[in-house]
Order: C-alpha cells, then structure tokens, then sequence
C-alpha cells in the first residue's frame, strides 16, 4: 500500500481527528487542566481551544497552498532535502513520543484501575498489536471502522456524564476566574499542546479527499475536541471540587464509578472502559500510521508497510523506559506539551517559506 | 486467497492469547465479598477493622430463616487489628480461606471515638484503592462499629446490603437522614473550604429509655437522634439524625429534625411528616406532610466585617391530621397555622445555624455561596470562610403555604361541638 492510498471524506475525518483527540480525556489532561486554573479549569479548556484553532489555520493553509500532498513532500518542496527532512524527522519524533507516553498512561491506568496483575508488557503489547493492525490495514479503515463505532461510543459517554448530572453543586465552579486571570490565559496557552495530534492531519494530507475536507476535519475535529474537553472539566469540577478532581489521575473513570441509579444503574465502567479501550486505540493507531507514513514521505520511500514493524519495535522499548507513572505524567506536563506548540508552529513556519519562496499554489487542484 | 484466509484465522486464533484474564483472573467461589467494614481504633494498633464477609449459601433465598434475627447470620463477622484497613485487613487470610474483596462493600461504619479523632486516615483506603467504591455510605456510630455490625438483623429483609440500602434512601420520604452520605460526597467536602461533610448517624437500640441526648427541648417528636427513639421492638439499630464533621474530625450530632432543616437549606429535602401543636390549644397536635414548594434561596453579605448570610425557604404543606377543634379551612386560621408553623422552623433554624457556628463548621455550605463574590481562589482562601463563619450574622425566612386538608373539608363535627 502506497503512501496515498485510500480517501476519506468530511465526516470520516472530524470523527477520527475528534477521536483521537478526545481519547486523552479519559486520562490525566483534565486534571493537568484543573491544576492549572483551579476552579476555572474549563476556561483553561477554551482558551486551550481558541489557540489551538488559531494555530490550526497555517496549517489549514498550507494544506491548501499544496493540495493532495503530504507534509513531507510539502516540506521538502519548501525547505528543501535536508530541513524539510529535518523538520518532519522532529515532527515524527514528536508523535512517536506522544505515542509512548499515551501508551504507558493507558497501561498504568489499566493497571491501577482494573487488571492489577496483569503484566505491563503484556498490556502495551496487546495494543502495539492493535495498532500494526490498524496502520497495515490503512488510513480508510480505520476511519470507516471509527465512524461505524462512534455513536455507540458517544452514548456510553454521555451516560456517564448525564447521570452524574445530579452530583454536581453549581458553587465548586467559583471563584468564576480560578487561579487569576494571567494564570488562566498563560495555562491555556502552554496546553495548546494537547491539541498538537491534530498536526497528524497534515502528515495524512494524501489520504484526504480535497484540501477542504482536511480543514474541515481539523477545525471541526478540534472544535469539538475543546468542546468536549470544556463541559467535562467543568463536569469533573462541579461533581468533585477542583482540589479532588486535580488529584485524579483518570477523573472520568472514577465519574464512570460514580453512576448509581439504585439498583438499576450502576457499575456504568465495565461499559466505559470498552469505548475507553476503543478510543485509546484509534488514538494510537492514528498517531503511528501517520508517523510511519510521515518517515516513509521523508525518507523517500513509496510504501509505509516496511517501516511498520521497527517502529513498533521502537515503540514497545521506549514505552518501558519510564520508571514509574509519575514520571510518565511529569514528562508528559512539563515536556511533551509544551514542546507540542512548537509542533503545531511548523506548518506556519513552512507557510511563511513557501510565500517568500513562491512554492506551491493558492487554488485547490481538486 | 487461501492465504489470506488462513492468516486470518491463525490471528483469530492468537486473540485468546492476548486476552488479559489469564492474570487478573479471579473466580467467584475464590473470593469473598465483604459486604460491610467497620473501623474503630484499635486497642494494640492503631485501627481495629471488623468485616462482614457474604456466605452466599445462608443470603439465597431470603426470609428470616436465612438471615433473620432467628436464623443463621447471612455473613461471617470477624475483627483483626492493624496499622491500615487493608493492612488489617489482610490478615483474614490467615484464618479466611477465600480471598476479601472490597468490590461489593455497601457502607463503611466509623466507630464515634475513631470519627472524632479524624477519618481520613481510615477513609484514604476507600479513595485510593482500586476495589473500594465512593458511591460506598458512611456511617458513624455511638460506641464501637464492631458492636453495631454485630447487631444489623434486619427484618423484613434477609440481604443486609438491601437493607441499609433502603433504610439509607429514607431521606427522600422522610428527611430523617442526610443526603450526602457517601464517601464521595465526603471526600469532595473535606479536599474544599466551602463546606463541611455530614454523613449517617446510627446507634444500638438502649434496653431502656434514657434521657434524650438533644441540647435543646424542641416541640418536635422528631428532636431524637439514633439510640434516643422512643420504641420497642424492632431491629437492633437505629438510623436517624446525622453526624456533623469539621474536616476529617466529627465534631456533632444532628438530630432527625435538625437534618431535615439541613436538607431543607442545602435543598435537598424532599418531603417529610411534621407534628406541631395547635396555635390555638398546644395540648393538641396537628400532622402536617411538608414538600419543598421553590428552591431555597441563600445569600451571603461580605461587605461588613461579619458575613451576613440571608435565606428563605419556601414550603408547601398538605394537613394529614387535624383533630383539634379550630377550623383552619377557614382563611384566617389558615393563615394562622401557616404563620405559627414558619415561626416555629424558623426558630429552630437558628437554633442549628447557632449550634454549627460554635462547632465552627459551615455543614450547609454557605461557603459555595460566599466565594461566587470572589475573582481569584487566592482571595477566597486569603478570606478565611472558616474564620468568618462562626461570627456570621443570620438571618433565614419560612415560607409556608397549605395547599390541601386531606380527605376533610374541616374537622369532625364533634370536635367543632366540643369547641363551642
């Protein structure tokens, strides 16, 4: 299978980039956004969501600039053999790291919550599995696949959310501006970051239709992401209380736990933790699918399929370096991140080259 | 296409192998399920935790034969003392063949004495480990937990868990019982300076009556906490009134009455009986069944330099008995006995707000009211809520409306004769 192989519309990639952006809600990040903003959490969340939108629109551009192209044809056209490769050789890098991290989080996450005794090598090899399946099986499929399944996975969620509807005291929300103002914004800026996957789109640029279906998917995709991510934190601090829910490594999961309708209704995180289990995978799949066609565009190379297994490889021995979870939580906070800005700054950066160069064309080919 | 097939299946065939059961894998008759905990401090070490473990031989099928006061116990009741709850409690295992599970613990009971010197040390358990629900109750109770869960022999039910599950859902048709009082809503109190948690009250039935434990004399036949109820027979326990926490640490009994004020200002009260006297002849008592008629609304002044905290209650009530000789069917009685019922919970109201600000502990959570006044977390801590709250000026109106008089259009024509 080649590089462009495959296409998806509209609807296929605002319901895969929102997956696989969404996935990282049922971990730690809204308790990193909680910490930051304190009872105005949420508005870390928007303002996250703005930037990331404003961030997204170079992209959005550059998509546009070169329709029908990948990011590595894209930027060795711009910047030429050597930064171009450079550049999404650090991009590749990016993600490879985020996998790994997302990847340990989902295992210790297992770990502490359900499968006590259950080797973490066996947990990270379960899902390494998956996602050779998924990238050896392509871009469409998995996008197809993610849309048969979203709805059934939207409505687990939002019975965990509406029922714990009655558990929330409106006055956790105050004081209304958190940790100030200054805190608030600066905060929401650092996390931009957590929108930094949606750059994958980019990489996968090929598999899209037209370059106004890749706009589409990702402002829409991470519109909905930030939407998403703004009603649970505000969810999680009016059923817990900011201080609680920023202790939380996986806040969604206890609110799952919380669900009690008498007799009826409860013990919802059996069910949860199969669309958690789903999404998580979508997530990683992505993510390596794009990294492995990402390398193959950079290095030349016409089919992804060889590159699939020593990335795997790769990724099952960097996924146990950490020592413990906190690392893993602390690299991902500190690190990860932040350095995600500079991720989502790179298709600026080559928009801004591609003007004073005069590469590429403003119409849509398509 | 063989092939491919045959890669397929030999995938298929591999999934079993990736399936993480084989590790976490545990069979139901491996393990024992422990329905009920209970921790007391302990004599030689610091906690003293007593379990009651399911024997699901003697809870199948029901009736009093399986788990009634007469029959088998439908659990096995064992104590072991430790320096954690999970440090105690896996000492079972050296007498327990089966392995303890906390998945299905319905209610967590804190002896009074532990409860007052601090919770949380026995509660990090309940939050931090992966079998233990927040959805669990927490009750505490007068003496030891140990001597209590010895004595819950329902009735009317032979699964223990159903029992407490419903006796603890009574709040919603009684108002005897506090809302809150799961380890959830627990824990989310004590991590925030808004509030303070109140949780279930229960206590031994006394052999003999004794001398009611309420500070006050209250008109009220509802004025009675666990280990006061004025009975006989029945289970050994009692559940009414709730404990009040400042933090971790208990620091006061409600009575039922004094709850269901508390659920009326925290909006949470439902419906529930009240007996008054008559206005106009205090031999005579009127039943009165009352239901929240508008949310209540709270207020809090922070401009001077005591908070003043303002409220009002509206209610609506429906006459279930009236055997007195007044007819307040008419309109200005009516408006008599309306007036006269709202006189009366307002006093009572601040009675409790009084008694909560000398324990300095804002149980109603006020705190969630004040702190909308302020921009920053760093300004609202930098008030001190807990400080203020003790020296809060309070004001706190009831409004109450009769809407129906029962099956009656007015009282029987005998006692209007009598009144004549």
């Amino acid at each position: 299978m080649n590089l462009a192989d495959g296409h998806i519309g509209s609807a296929e990639g605002v319901i895969l980039i929102y997956v696989c952006l969404a996935a990282k809600l049922f971990l730690q990040y809204p308790a990193f956004l909680i910490t930051a903003g304190g009872t105005a959490g949420w508005q870390v969340a928007l303002v996250m969501t703005v930037a990331a939108l404003i961030l997204f629109l170079p992209a959005v551009a550059l998509a546009q600039r070169f329709p029908g192209q990948g990011l590595s044809e894209i930027s060795r056209q711009v910047a030429g053999p050597f930064v171009g490769t450079a550049l999404i050789l650090l991009i590749c890098l990016w993600v490879l790291g985020a996998i790994t991290l997302t990847l340990r989080s989902i295992t210790e996450n297992f770990i502490i919550a359900m499968l006590p005794h259950t080797p973490p090598s066996v947990l990270t090899a379960a899902m390494i599995l998956c996602m050779i399946y998924a990238s050896y099986c392509g871009f469409e499929s998995m996008a197809r696949t993610t849309r048969i399944l979203f709805p059934v996975m939207i409505v687990g969620l939002l019975v965990v959310l509406l029922f714990n509807l009655p558990r929330v005291e409106a006055g956790r929300l105050f004081p209304f501006w958190g940790n100030g103002i200054p805190t608030v914004a600066v905060s929401g800026l650092s996390y931009v970051g957590m929108a930094a996957e949606a750059v994958v789109l980019l990489l996968l640029g090929a598999s899209f239709r037209t370059s106004s279906v890749l706009r589409t998917s990702g402002m829409l995709g991470i519109l909905l992401f930030g939407l998403t991510a703004i009603a649970m934190t505000a969810l999680l601090i009016g059923v817990f209380g900011a201080p609680d829910a920023a202790q939380q490594p996986f806040p969604v999961f206890t609110l799952a736990r919380l669900v009690y309708v008498g007799r009826f209704l409860q013990r919802t995180e059996a069910l949860l933790v199969m669309f958690w289990f789903f999404a998580a995978a979508v997530h990683l799949s992505v993510l390596f699918h794009a990294t492995a066609v990402g390398l193959a565009g950079s290095l030349c190379l016409p089919f992804y399929r060889p590159l699939i297994f020593p990335l795997a490889v790769l990724v099952a021995s960097l996924v146990l370096l950490p020592e413990d979870y906190m690392v893993v939580v602390r690299t991902d906070r500190d690190w990860m991140r932040p350095l995600g800005i500079g991720i989502l700054l790179i298709p600026f950066l080559l928009l801004v080259v591609a003007a004073i160069r005069r590469r590429g064309g403003t119409a849509d080919a398509s | 296409m063989r092939r491919k097939l045959a890669a397929n299946l030999l995938l298929l065939l591999m999934l079993p192998a990736i399936l993480t059961g084989c590790w976490d894998r545990r069979e139901l008759e491996e393990l024992a399920f422990v329905l009920m905990l209970g921790v007391d401090k302990g004599t030689q070490d610091r906690f003293n935790v007593t379990a009651a473990i399911a024997v699901p031989s003697r809870m199948a099928g029901g009736g009093k034969e399986s788990g009634g006061a007469g029959g088998e116990s439908p659990y096995l009741l064992t104590s072991v003392e430790g320096p954690t709850v999970l440090g105690a409690l896996s000492l079972i295992s050296g007498y327990v063949d089966r392995q303890l599970s906390l998945d299905h613990t319905m209610a967590v009971f804190l002896g009074e004495e532990l409860a007052r010197e601090g919770a949380l040390q026995a509660m990090d358990t309940l939050i931090r480990f992966r079998e233990s629900r927040r959805t669990t109750i927490l009750v505490v109770t007068e003496g030891k937990a140990a001597e209590f869960l010895a004595q819950i022999k329902p009735e009317l039910e032979s699964n223990p868990q159903r029992y407490l599950e419903k006796i603890s859902a009574n709040y919603q048709v009684t108002g005897l019982l506090p809302a809150t009082g799961q380890v959830q809503n627990f824990i989310a109190k004590v991590n925030t300076k808004y509030g303070n948690p109140v949780t279930f009250y229960a206590a031994l039935k006394q052999e003999q009556n004794r001398e009611s434990r309420t500070d006050r004399q209250s008109e009220s036949p509802f004025s009675v906490m666990a280990g006061d109820l004025p009975r006989t027979g029945g289970p050994n326990i009692e559940m009414m009134g709730s404990a009040a926490f400042k933090g971790d640490k208990m620091v006061g009994i409600l009575s039922g009455e004094e709850t269901r004020l508390l659920l009326m200002l925290t909006n949470w009260f439902e419906r529930g009986i009240f007996s008054v006297p008559d206005p106009r002849d205090p031999e005579l008592d009127i039943t009165l069944e009352i239901r929240k008629g508008r949310p209540a609304r709270i207020q809090v002044d922070i401009s001077g330099s005591r908070p003043r905290i303002s409220g009002r209650i509206r209610l609506e009530g429906h006459v279930l008995s009236m055997p007195v000789e007044t007819d307040y069917t008419e309109p200005q009685f009516q408006a008599e006995l309306e007036s006269e019922f709202a006189d009366f919970l307002e006093g009572e109201i601040s009675h409790l707000i009084q008694k909560t600000q000398k324990w300095e502990t804002d149980i109603f959570g006020f705190g969630h009211v004040a702190a909308r006044q302020f921009a920053t977390i760093q300004d609202w801590e930098n008030y001190n809520w807990p400080k203020h709250y003790p020296e809060a000026e309070v004001d706190v109106s009831v409004e109450m409306t009769i809407r129906r008089f029962g099956r009656q259009l007015s009282p029987p024509t005998s006692f209007r004769e009598k009144g004549d």
